[in-house]
């Protein structure tokens, strides 16, 4: 019993690769070839000993994308399905129904284009969904939607978009407004770009006060609100 | 033609003369705007591609095929229409069509030898990944914004990846795209120029979500890109009531939501300049349908009014090279309207020489060795004329003028 026991457990040990505890990895591969005189000591061996490989990177966690089902006309229902890394892909465009309550929860006013556009932006019928297509035109109409309500915004008399913009009071604004339409802080780069329209594309508008100033600032906001951190979810 | 020149639109007909010759034939006064002039250099291409999701019954453009039997309805001579060439149409549908289409038609043969809806249409539309109708779009060339068209909801089927920056743009309110063309008298819209130089700062500011979603954002993307240059062309102008009451719209019906708007939308957006529009429409799966009687219903009801006004207002211009496909899954088979394992196509235009590829046999099949898919568009490529033939070379040279 006692023997059993022992040889189970080495046969286990060797299965397993379990050296107790022995790190050693070059046990057992040298070779006493030459002896040096003068210490009487084993020679080392010239060459280097091979180095581990790196460990692959592990790949990311993917989904499987499991069975295959043949439909009713032969064709594959799998096929056109997404076999990709976890984590992207994951940005939807919005809906018509929601773009409607999300101009106004943003800006705090209702811009009166989003309620003529159903159309533009494809409004599902009740209970119903379809994955919302953009276009030329369903850009440029939201452009026009978000500079409606930026305008509007913007123009309150008294307001701080009274004010023409400098490059910091549109950089401070541009990340203001990120925060506020896309849930997230801007990078350099964005708020840049976004001061870009308020300092530089926009500047045609003049540089007076209301109702340039106003503008200028409408423009900027306009195209913050017109990026995919508010056009998707 | 001598026509009225304001200040605005003088400089907006040089710029258009500059870049887009196709932008301002039409004239009056309407909901949108008022006259612009043309100054046409060349002749325009474009192809209007109408698909009828479920199949295209070859009693339309193949009716002599089953005269002999008198199926689908062809019981008498008095029930076809002989063209040139061999060509005979049902007489009750395409035997109405105006004499410039009768003069310009031709039936085309596509052995596909698939019967299954979903690959059928998939075939139709592309080899697999890469679209025809995009290809064909962005080999016509132009400098229009917006290249190829989808009319209206309706999916077309197949593959859409781009080709080479031209992707397929779904309309579905014109009054939103004459907006975005310029042709739009509002002062609420913003200056043209920043709004292209703010939507490109918008487009900055999503790389780090188009990134993360390339593939569900693909379409966003696109549409930042021809948004962009849409606004950077020349202002359109456009007579919308004129166009809409010709379609027997109302003035102030705009969005996309049947065939006559579907087809009434291609016109718009063919003389914005685009090289490609699909409109697709739904219910042409007519199982059980042995004397065509439905098909003929909706084709007439439905498709053909439309066309008409389309075929007039559209096919015989000296500035236009437009042609017009009409095709669908497959044909319909005999005896109960099912599944037939190919389909024979109709195409109207300018270089259409009448005749056809695809006389069907008796039994609803087209001969050996007649062309597939890919076929009806390499003739599509040749009856636009388009230089680079991107599909490669038409295999149909009998119908071509």
């Amino acid at each position: 019993m006692k023997l059993s026991i022992t040889l189970m457990t080495a046969a286990a040990f060797a299965v397993t690769g379990c050296t107790l505890g022995n790190t050693d990895v070059t046990l057992g591969n040298h070779t006493i070839d030459q002896i040096d005189p003068a210490t009487g000591l084993p020679i080392p061996p010239q060459e280097q000993l091979p180095s581990e490989p790196d460990e692959p990177p592990a790949p990311p966690p993917r989904c499987d994308m499991g069975k295959q089902y043949t439909g009713f006309a032969g064709t594959m229902l799998e096929a056109g399905r997404v076999d990709n890394d976890m984590g992207l892909e994951r940005a939807r465009v919005k809906p018509y129904s929601a773009l409607v309550g999300e101009y106004s929860r943003v800006l705090g006013n209702n811009p009166a284009l989003i309620g003529q556009s159903a159309t533009t932006f494809g409004q599902d019928p009740a209970r119903w969904l379809t994955e919302p297509t953009s276009s030329a035109v369903t850009v440029y109409t939201a452009f026009r939607v978000a500079f409606q309500g930026c305008l509007t915004t913007t123009s309150v008399a008294g307001s701080k978009y009274a004010t023409l913009p400098t490059n910091s009071t549109a950089a401070a604004e541009c990340g203001a407004w990120a925060r506020k339409f896309w849930s997230r802080d801007a990078n350099p780069a964005e708020i840049d770009a976004c001061v870009q329209v308020a300092m530089v594309d926009s500047a045609k508008e003049g540089t007076n006060t209301n109702p340039a100033s106003s503008r200028r600032w409408a423009y900027a906001c306009a195209s913050v609100l017109s990026a995919a951190g508010f056009m998707t979810y | 033609m001598k026509t009225p020149f304001s200040r605005r639109q003088l400089i907006h007909g040089a710029g258009a003369a500059a870049g887009f010759a196709a932008a301002s034939r039409l004239t009056g006064s309407g909901l949108f705007t008022g006259v612009a002039n043309a100054q046409v250099a060349a002749e325009k291409s474009a192809v209007l591609v109408i698909y009828l999701n479920g199949g295209y019954n070859s009693v339309f453009p193949s009716a002599d095929s089953y005269r002999a039997a008198g199926t689908f309805g062809i019981t008498g001579d008095n029930t076809m229409k002989a063209l040139a060439n061999g060509l005979v149409v049902d007489a009750a549908t395409f035997g109405t069509l105006p004499q410039y289409a009768l003069d310009h038609m031709a039936s085309v043969g596509v052995r596909h030898g698939i019967t299954a809806h979903g690959a059928a249409q998939n075939a139709n539309f592309g080899d697999g990944s890469r679209s025809y109708a995009l290809r064909l779009a962005s080999a016509m060339g132009g400098d229009a914004a917006i290249k190829a068209v989808q009319s209206g909801n309706r999916a077309t089927p197949g593959p859409k990846a781009a080709e080479s920056g031209v992707s397929l743009q779904t309309i579905t309110d014109m009054k939103a795209t004459i907006a975005a063309l310029g042709g739009a008298n509002d002062a609420t819209i913003p200056d043209r120029a920043i709004g292209a130089n703010s939507i490109t700062a918008a487009k900055a500011m999503s790389g780090r979500l188009m990134a993360q979603s390339p593939g569900m954002l693909t379409q966003l993307n696109e549409g930042y890109q021809a948004g962009i240059a849409t606004l950077q062309k020349p202002v359109q102008m456009f007579d919308y009531n004129a166009m809409a009451t010709a379609y027997g719209m109302a003035t102030t019906a705009t969005a996309v939501t049947d065939f006559k708007s579907q087809i009434a939308c291609a016109e718009l957006m063919i003389t914005a300049g685009a090289n490609v529009v699909i409109a697709n429409d739904g219910g042409w799966d007519t199982h059980g349908d042995r004397t065509a009687a439905n098909v003929r219903n909706m084709m007439n009801t439905r498709i053909l009014p439309p066309l008409k006004v389309f075929i007039n207002r559209m096919m015989n211009r000296p500035d236009f090279n437009v042609s017009v496909a009409i095709l669908g899954d497959f044909a319909r088979s005999l005896p109960g309207s099912d599944h037939a394992s190919a389909m024979t196509a109709t195409v109207i235009g300018k270089y259409v020489k009448p005749g056809t590829t695809g006389k069907m046999a008796a039994n609803v099949q087209l001969a050996a060795g007649t062309p597939s898919c890919v076929g009806l568009w390499q003739y599509l490529s040749a009856v636009s004329k388009t230089a680079s033939m991107p599909l490669g070379a038409n295999p149909h040279p009998s119908i071509l003028l």
